[in-house]
């Protein structure tokens, strides 16, 4: 008992945080914010002298609170290694984006004459991130000639012009996402699936074309089948909508398909889907939407879920659907058919579903988070509405709030 | 479901479902590589390990093991310490000898989401405090003198203002 305490308060004694090894100490301080890191060089020489580990300085994150002086001070210091920065809330961005070098991920919100000087400086960027909703005129002058681009990500609201010659430059590409975007010359996108075919990885697409040529989207869907790596595949809305079974049927060819979301393919058959799901690989899908597909009926559903044991996301949309009647028992047998199902979505179910969502709900146990989506019901009444509050009653784990786009969501606490 | 038997430094023994210590790195190598689930008999030694720390952590794996494993790439993760779950910072609500003695333990453990979930913990508690309030916090002596104090201030000028 006598040593029992005392090796209890000389474990109090000398187990103080701040006596934690430095690599311990690194990993701490790794999760703070960058402008916090000047006060812990200021608290003992040991933790001054972790504030200079490099490694701190590879992700940086920089708010309002600095001044310009300031971060240009860090900048400078720390050029070489930083690989990622991101400036929140500040307006003078452009000009302390100058002062970088080696980046090699730009994620900001930046001006089209910056972006270009940027892209022609900075031959590091391997990646490029551009969420813009406000450029007047466009991207028309947008350049991307780096040729080192792996991932290039642009998303807008409103149909964002792009400059697209030189998008064929591009023979590095891992991850292309184009949404929002407008392109005049779609035959780019059957250039792009040439050029990367043993690179692309990623491909997301959300674009208008002009013009609207049903047969194209079929010779483009040739195109990207022949792109054997890719893992994640996303064609939405326009991207999809000329899709007939023959496109479709080239998705069988993309044997390592994690992801596959096509929406709004509204020409392709019950027939065509069944058949692309009758491959063995379809096993390996962890994410499957399907929306506005109005083929995809209650049979249809059913042999997926037979199909794609490891399925975690899924959608479920019955919008201009020809035979919505997707209800109860269906769901429940996806929830025997798809035991890891983690998130699932589903929209315009009408009132097949209704009150015995919190029902049919507990039947997923690995559900982490859901969404429910009825066009009727009316927004002002949502903390009356029965089926809102059966399943905040009933479903006591999960956080539930009604949202006006989203329909009922719920997130598991 | 196979067991294996854990022995702290204080020689207690603690028995444990694979799947649960095998969130363990360390165990799990350890199990893989010497195949000690061949002999029921066989004990795993956790020498840096007390039987008070090694009971926490077991609870904290029982409650995370079906967690999906921590992403790889974190490129375009940001820095957050706000997404500590509720249970987890139930949990962390001890003292700092035993906050302490977790990190270490999962350091030594290799369990990567426990390692994670204190050390952001313990950032949280750093968080905008200044040098004397993180010292008083920390029980850390100021070993600097005040010329070397202002000498820092002076060439950190950059984050002076707040």
């Amino acid at each position: 008992m006598e040593f029992y305490s005392h090796f209890c308060t000389k474990r109090c004694r000398m187990a103080q945080l701040g006596h934690l090894p430095e690599e311990l100490l690194l990993i701490i301080f790794r999760n703070l914010p960058t402008s916090n890191l000047q006060n812990i060089a200021l608290v003992c020489k040991k933790w001054k002298r972790v504030t200079h580990d490099f490694s701190l300085y590879h992700r940086i994150v920089i708010d309002s609170t600095l001044k310009q002086a300031e971060v240009r001070k860090l900048l400078k210091t720390y050029n070489e290694s930083i690989e990622y920065i991101q400036l929140k809330n500040r307006n003078d961005t452009n000009e302390l984006l100058l002062h970088v070098r080696n980046i090699a991920n730009l994620n900001n919100k930046v001006n089209v004459n910056f972006l270009r000087k940027v892209l022609n400086e900075c031959s590091k960027i391997t990646s490029l991130e551009v969420r813009q909703t406000t450029f007047k005129y466009g991207m028309r002058n947008f350049y991307p000639t780096n040729t080192r681009l792996e991932k290039l990500r642009i998303k807008s609201d409103n149909n964002l012009e792009i400059f697209e010659r030189r998008l064929e430059d591009m023979i590095n590409l891992r991850d292309l996402r184009l949404q929002g975007v407008k392109l005049y010359d779609d035959r780019i996108l059957i250039r792009i699936c040439m050029n990367n075919k043993y690179t692309l990885t990623v491909l997301k697409l959300d674009v208008w074309k002009l013009p609207i040529d049903e047969k194209r989207d079929d010779e483009l869907m040739q195109f990207i089948g022949r792109c054997t790596h890719l893992t994640k595949l996303s064609l939405q809305n326009y991207s999809a909508s000329g899709l007939t079974d023959i496109g479709f049927g080239y998705l069988s060819n993309l044997k390592r398909l994690r992801s596959l979301v096509v929406t709004n393919a509204k020409r392709v058959s019950a027939r065509a889907i069944m058949r692309l799901f009758y491959e063995p690989h379809v096993q390996h899908l962890q994410k499957i939407n399907l929306g506005r597909c109005p083929e995809l009926h209650q049979l249809v559903l059913k042999f997926i879920a037979d199909r794609c044991p490891n399925l975690r996301k899924l959608y479920v949309d019955q919008f201009g659907s020809s035979c919505p009647c997707i209800g109860v028992v269906d769901l429940q047998y996806i929830s025997e058919r798809c035991p890891r199902l983690e998130h699932l979505e589903l929209c315009s179910m009408g009132y097949a579903v209704g009150e015995a969502l919190p029902s049919i709900l507990k039947k997923f146990n690995k559900l982490r988070s859901f969404k429910y989506f009825v066009r009727p019901l009316k927004d002002y009444f949502a903390e009356y509405d029965p089926i809102v509050r059966k399943s905040k009653q009933e479903l006591p784990k999960f956080h539930i709030r009604y949202s006006l786009n989203y329909g009922i969501v719920g997130n598991r606490k | 479901m196979p067991k294996i038997r854990l022995q702290s430094c204080d020689n207690d023994i603690f028995e444990v479902d694979y799947d649960v210590a095998k969130c363990s790195t360390t165990i799990k190598t350890m199990v893989d590589d010497l195949g000690l689930d061949d002999n029921d008999d066989e004990i795993v030694p956790l020498p840096n390990v007390n039987s008070a720390i090694l009971r926490k952590v077991i609870q904290w794996a029982t409650q995370h093991k079906d967690d999906p494993p921590p992403p790889e790439d974190e490129d375009n993760r940001e820095k957050r310490t706000d997404d500590i779950s509720s249970w987890d910072s139930d949990f962390l609500k001890v003292d700092q000898g035993t906050l302490f003695e977790l990190i270490l333990a999962a350091n030594y453990l290799d369990i990567k989401g426990l390692l994670d979930v204190t050390c952001k913990t313990v950032a949280n508690m750093i968080k905008g405090k200044t040098p004397e309030e993180i010292r008083k916090t920390f029980n850390i002596k100021n070993d600097f003198t005040t010329e070397e104090e202002e000498q820092i201030r002076r060439e950190n000028e950059w984050c002076e203002d707040k």
